[in-house]
């Protein structure tokens, strides 16, 4: 669970109060976006919750422990627990997709063994098996984008925060991102996922905290959404499907196939 | 195992990858390691000279005339418990003129026997040439003793060259090793900022700072290590030479120090010098990006 306290951050420099006493629970297993307009503290948010930043006051705990009075050697166990996908992917151009995912499990100290085995099997979970071989800049966007995730998914986070994820791909790909995203929170995984595409947040679903001017100004949990705001409201989700099949036309056959086979499984999902 | 096969293969793998920087950054420990081993060697060779300089540089206790001798035994158990000195040796009257005599074959004849006009002598050589006043003057209070040949001023000028040579040639590693520190922290420097990208990533999925640091560690270590070995090999010929011109200029009858006698020291030292500056100049340049969190390591 993840716990914010009254929390405020302050940036002496520019004098600006990013978060302002935010208070606020996520529990164990929920799908969580975290929406607002620019410079409403989306970002700080996150980098508070991955201890990247030091809250002015306040406490904020992730599994009962106090994160920011953590010493700093034990930061890096934290982030153990919790996987990051960005919205520019930060994948290593030298590597390959299969060295990319094993990197990260290398420098936490996995052993080879267990690396040769997770890593075939984090790229099947994503549908990039065979692209293990590829170089970053051979892959389209929304590939990328889940070798990133591949990549957060490796060491098996509790928590999965996504700064953005669709922000850059087109929206066939986000429709895609959203909907793995969403398979990895039912399979019990925490997901935070920071975005200011409405639509896709109204489409797939789930706890919607939104922010303004470090404030939280609404927290819709997934019972107080109604119906016809979520994905299981067929105007949006077809509003969608039928946008992304526009833009298929210009993809690959391979990404055709896949796409569609992911749609296919949503609707499933949904009825 | 594992993990050492690993951060070795990373090190170099920094290396390979900044293969300029690298070079660049070998080509300035080399450098200092060079001088470095020169000063070092003049340092020594200098010093030594020094040593067999002082090693000559008797002072003769001259005994009043009319001492017995047993109370001339007493002046040397006396000048014996002196700390300062390092050898205390009878030089009668008669060895005196012997050798006087030898020099002024006129005079042989004239002042042999009781016609002696020489007192008898201790000759004594000093531990520290630097106390030679101090320990001159705890002599003077000796009963018996009448005159003190005085060699302060040969004692003083061997202190100051010796004093010289190994504060200079401390201040020449000195000052050569924060060049070396200071450069191969902006080389390593680079090559983290090349890598900053991963260095960003491993903090993100929860590397330690140790396992960040390890590889550029070893980099700066690998680097130092090759830098020392071939520094060994390019400072023989780089001493040979400056010695030939040295010794055909300056000190032609001097014996010096062979490099072929020191090469395993030289060896040794380069190889530990070298790593020790590319493990400095690693940690100098890790410093500040270990503090840095999340977008601050790409300098966003």
């Amino acid at each position: 669970m993840i716990e914010f306290r009254n929390v405020t951050k302050t940036f002496e420099d520019t004098d600006t109060h990013a978060i302002n006493g935010i208070s606020m629970k996520i529990q164990d297993g929920e799908l969580v976006f975290i929406v607002g307009v620019s410079g409403a503290g989306k970002s700080t948010l996150l980098k508070l919750i991955t201890r990247e930043q030091l809250p002015t006051s306040g406490d904020i705990l992730i599994d009962g422990t106090y994160i920011n009075h953590m010493s700093r050697r034990k930061v890096p166990f934290l982030r153990r627990k919790l996987g990051m996908v960005y919205q520019d992917f930060r994948l290593i151009t030298k590597m390959t997709v299969f060295e990319n995912i094993a990197f990260a499990l290398r420098v936490t100290g996995k052993k080879e063994t267990e690396i040769q085995e997770k890593v075939p099997y984090v790229l099947d979970l994503v549908g990039l098996t065979d692209k293990k071989d590829c170089h970053p800049n051979q892959l389209s966007g929304g590939e990328q984008q889940r070798v990133s995730l591949a990549r957060a998914l490796a060491n098996n986070p509790k928590i999965l925060i996504a700064d953005e994820p669709t922000a850059n791909i087109d929206n066939a790909l986000s429709l895609e991102m959203m909907t793995l995203l969403k398979t990895i929170n039912e399979s019990g995984t925490t997901v935070l996922i920071v975005t200011h595409d409405k639509t896709l947040v109204e489409a797939i679903g789930g706890r919607v905290i939104e922010l303004d001017k470090g404030v939280i100004i609404s927290d819709s949990k997934p019972e107080e959404t109604s119906d016809d705001e979520t994905l299981q409201d067929s105007s949006i989700y077809d509003k969608l499907v039928e946008q992304a099949q526009s833009e298929t036309d210009n993809m690959t056959t391979d990404t055709v196939s896949n796409y569609e086979e992911i749609v296919e499984q949503a609707k499933k999902e949904l009825q | 195992m594992n993990r050492i096969k690993y951060f070795f293969h990373e090190g170099w793998k920094g290396i390979w990858y900044n293969k300029g920087m690298s070079l660049a950054s070998v080509g300035v420990i080399m450098c200092c390691l060079l001088l470095t081993g020169v000063a070092v060697l003049f340092s020594i060779n200098l010093t030594a000279l020094v040593e067999r300089a002082g090693d000559s540089n008797v002072v003769m206790v001259f005994l009043d005339y009319d001492l017995s001798e047993k109370q001339t035994k007493t002046v040397g158990t006396q000048l014996a418990k002196i700390k300062n000195i390092a050898e205390t040796n009878f030089y009668s009257k008669e060895e005196g003129i012997k050798e006087f005599s030898e020099a002024l074959k006129d005079l042989q004849s004239e002042f042999n026997g009781e016609d002696n006009p020489l007192p008898d002598a201790y000759k004594i050589k000093l531990h520290d040439l630097s106390q030679y006043d101090s320990t001159i003057k705890q002599i003077e209070k000796i009963n018996g003793v009448q005159k003190i040949s005085n060699r302060g001023g040969i004692a003083h000028t061997i202190t100051e060259i010796s004093r010289m040579v190994t504060n200079m040639g401390l201040w020449v590693i000195f000052i050569l090793g924060l060049i070396s520190v200071f450069i191969v922290s902006n080389a390593i420097g680079s090559t983290i900022y090349a890598r900053r990208f991963e260095i960003s990533i491993m903090k993100s999925v929860g590397a330690t700072n140790s396992f960040v640091c390890i590889p550029f560690i070893v980099e700066g270590m690998l680097l130092g290590i090759m830098a020392g070995i071939i520094s060994t090999f390019f400072l023989k010929f780089l001493y040979e030479g400056l010695l030939s011109v040295f010794q055909m200029q300056y000190i032609s009858n001097v014996e010096v120090v062979s490099y072929s006698v020191v090469t395993g020291y030289v060896l040794l030292a380069m190889i530990l010098a070298g790593t020790l500056l590319g493990i400095l100049g690693a940690v100098v340049s890790l410093g500040k990006y270990l503090r840095r969190e999340g977008n601050e390591v790409l300098g966003w």
